[in-house]
């Protein structure tokens, strides 16, 4: 009888993907980005000094925690503390020894920021760990050693304040008078800014990015809502505008490689690999494609060309009716579609009806407006 | 006469931490752990004098059951108490000077104080005198005020966890229960803050509660100023209250809004609030008002730290003395 030869966990091979990454890479603008001195060196220009391979191992390491935070039913701040301490491990250790044990080194990371982060009943416990990490299972005087050694490696920094934090905090509790399409948006690029690691290449901190993100935003901008984000942030106007001035070239590369023209269709051990990185077990995608996916729903900057063909389709439909009408249904859809969104996710809503719903409002206020000036339908809806 | 103290030089561990800060001696011994008082040797071994004066530290051993080193690595509480002291740095907080570990426990390096409060309140032999309680309140209030404006909520304020360095500057110091009041709406625990100087709204067993736990706190204190004691002195939760509703008054829903819906709310007998220039007969109106302002049964009534740093009492005179007129040589 021939012996079944012996197969070693898939999971750990991320070479494959390195090789896809070699090939989908034809844009550089790494030594452009490097090249620029920005005013305040942070951590994150520690990491982004270092090689590619590293962005390759965060990558997958974000994903492992954020599975590990899932299974665990911890909060999406814990999650971020927990990419904040992986960032802080690779400022301070080479890639080459986090790499051999980026499984443990996740686990410890979630493990330490659920005791910095997280209540006491909901505080992730040692043997609950070992059972949600399955293969990847380590003995839990291992970890807790790890724990020690990398608290030693980030020498007992362990202050992290994710742009989460600011934004439940300062925004959503004590500034009840910003705009709640406006937050949503912030909270949205907040994430981004710090799960995606092209964003982290212009070596600023996260909420510098996501004020940088706002300020190009067309939709949701606001001269009010930007002055009281920087007082919050505290952050210089200076910074963002230089900060913009970098993401304006990262933002085109980033929807570049996002959306290839030309991609190979994936092998089959690929494709099963891509599943268990898989934060969404339903839809089986991969974080690249969830992240794709994400931009494409939720950034209105970003996924401007739905919003415009969009935007053609209502314009098809609606030949007889006037131009200046049309312009305000088209802004008006496109808010209320980001409101409706947000509130759609949340209670988990249908789509299909917010737009029969949207265009029934518009009808009202149509109505009403024929009363006034034409103008107040554009200033409601913005 | 240090000989004779066995529990003085009872040192589990080698004398030399991390081969830099040389034990002398253990100082202090509480839930958390211990306090040991240490040289910094590599301090000494880079001054470029001889003479120059040796630099002393206190050594905080964190205690941790066991069984949850065990469970767990690292104790949580000890995680959010170095977190805090990393992000603030105020005249009236404890500075963080350094943190390892050694044998599966943590040690933190912090500033060596003189003494703490409750040594200069209870104590029989000191005199402390209307400039003496504005300075100290004064820098209570500094240092709530710098918590607070973090998010922070201390929630063990006693005179215990409040040190006095030789020059007389207060600083806060246990950080191990506190944490950020502003992050979620989550429930907070009720087992925070001792016993004498808990607010009513944890006796009550509120889930939410807010900076103003520490304004209660702060009142327990500047009342065991006065008093030279402690001022509300229960047994358990109960008699807690009573005592505090004994010179405070029986809460009710026309007092304190929502006090029947609290999740431990008793009814207790119905008792008229006292004035405080009866039960401290010769103070002050204005310091009477502070008193009255900070222990107020509803929180949403209390003072707030900048109110209290604004409150006449502090502008009239007799001013408050600076912190080295403080009588910290009659500390024993």
């Amino acid at each position: 009888m021939a012996l079944r030869a012996f197969k070693a966990p898939k999971f750990e091979t991320y070479e494959q993907i390195v090789q896809e990454e070699n090939q989908n890479l034809r844009y550089c603008f790494e030594n452009q980005l490097l090249s620029i001195d920005p005013k305040q060196r942070s951590e994150v220009t520690k990491y982004t000094k270092q090689n590619k391979r590293l962005r390759l191992v965060r990558k997958f390491m974000i994903d492992w925690v954020t599975y590990l935070a899932k299974k665990s039913n911890l909060t999406l701040l814990t999650i971020q503390v927990s990419i904040i301490y992986i960032d802080k491990l690779f400022s301070h250790l080479p890639v080459r020894h986090i790499e051999q044990e980026k499984y443990l080194w996740g686990v410890v990371a979630v493990l330490l920021s659920s005791k910095y982060n997280e209540i006491l009943p909901n505080a992730i416990k040692l043997k609950h760990l070992q059972k949600v990490s399955k293969r990847a299972a380590f003995p839990s005087a291992l970890v807790k050693d790890h724990e020690q050694r990398l608290l030693k490696y980030i020498k007992w920094e362990i202050w992290a304040k994710p742009p989460l934090f600011y934004y439940e905090t300062f925004c959503n509790k004590f500034h009840p008078e910003i705009d709640k399409a406006f937050l949503e948006n912030l909270r949205i690029y907040c994430d981004l800014a710090l799960r995606v690691d092209e964003l982290q290449k212009c070596g600023y901190f996260t909420q510098f990015l996501a004020c940088a993100i706002l300020s190009c935003d067309r939709n949701n901008y606001k001269k009010s809502n930007f002055e009281m984000l920087i007082d919050i942030f505290q952050v210089s106007i200076n910074d963002i505008e230089h900060c913009v001035r970098i993401l304006t070239q990262l933002d085109t590369t980033e929807y570049q490689k996002y959306c290839p023209r030309s991609k190979k269709r994936a092998s089959v051990s690929q494709r099963r690999e891509q599943r268990i990185y898989c934060n969404d077990s339903r839809s089986k995608r991969t974080y690249r494609q969830n992240l794709k996916c994400y931009l494409k729903k939720k950034a209105p900057s970003v996924c401007s060309e739905r919003s415009l063909s969009r935007e053609n389709l209502a314009r098809e439909r609606n030949e007889k009716t006037n131009k200046t009408e049309l312009n305000s249904f088209a802004i008006f859809y496109q808010t209320e579609q980001n409101e409706s969104h947000t509130s759609s996710s949340a209670l988990g809503g249908e789509r299909s009806s917010t737009k029969l719903s949207n265009w029934k409002k518009f009808k009202v206020l149509k109505e009403k407006s024929n009363d006034g000036n034409s103008q107040s339908i554009s200033q409601h809806s913005w | 006469m240090e000989k004779n103290n066995p529990e003085e030089f009872k040192v589990p561990f080698s004398p030399l931490l991390i081969g830099r800060y040389k034990m002398i001696k253990k100082i202090g011994k509480g839930s958390y752990g211990s306090v040991y008082k240490v040289e910094d040797i590599k301090d000494r071994k880079t001054a470029t004098t001889p003479d120059s004066p040796k630099k002393y530290f206190a050594v905080k051993k964190m205690k941790l059951p066991a069984n949850r080193l065990k469970i767990q690595g690292i104790d949580f509480t000890t995680l959010r108490e170095i977190n805090i002291l990393q992000e603030i740095k105020h005249e009236n907080i404890i500075p963080l000077v350094d943190v390892f570990h050694i044998n599966r426990s943590t040690f933190m390096v912090m500033e060596l104080m003189k003494s703490d409060l409750s040594k200069l309140m209870f104590s029989r032999t000191i005199t402390l005198t209307i400039p003496h309680i504005k300075c100290i309140m004064l820098q209570i209030f500094y240092g709530l005020k710098e918590l607070h404006k973090n998010w922070i909520i201390h929630r063990d304020l006693t005179p215990n966890n409040l040190l006095i360095s030789e020059d007389g500057v207060l600083k806060f110091s246990d950080f191990g229960l506190s944490r950020f009041f502003a992050s979620n709406n989550r429930p907070m625990t009720q087992n925070v803050v001792t016993l004498h100087y808990r607010a009513p709204e944890i006796l009550f067993g509120a889930n939410y509660y807010g900076p103003q736990i520490d304004i209660f706190s702060a009142g327990c204190i500047l009342g065991g100023l006065l008093l030279r004691g402690t001022l509300f002195c229960g047994r358990n939760d109960i008699d807690q209250m009573s005592q505090i509703f004994k010179i405070m008054g029986t809460p009710s829903e026309e007092t304190w809004e929502g006090v029947t819906n609290l999740p431990h709310y008793v009814e207790f007998e119905e008792t008229p609030p006292q004035s405080f220039r009866i039960l401290f007969p010769g103070i002050d109106e204005d310091l009477a008002n502070l008193l009255e302002g900070l222990l107020v049964l509803d929180p949403n009534k209390r003072l707030t730290v900048e109110q209290c740093i604004n409150h006449p009492f502090f502008n009239k005179s007799p001013d408050s003395c600076d912190p080295d007129e403080l009588p910290m040589d009659d500390i024993s």
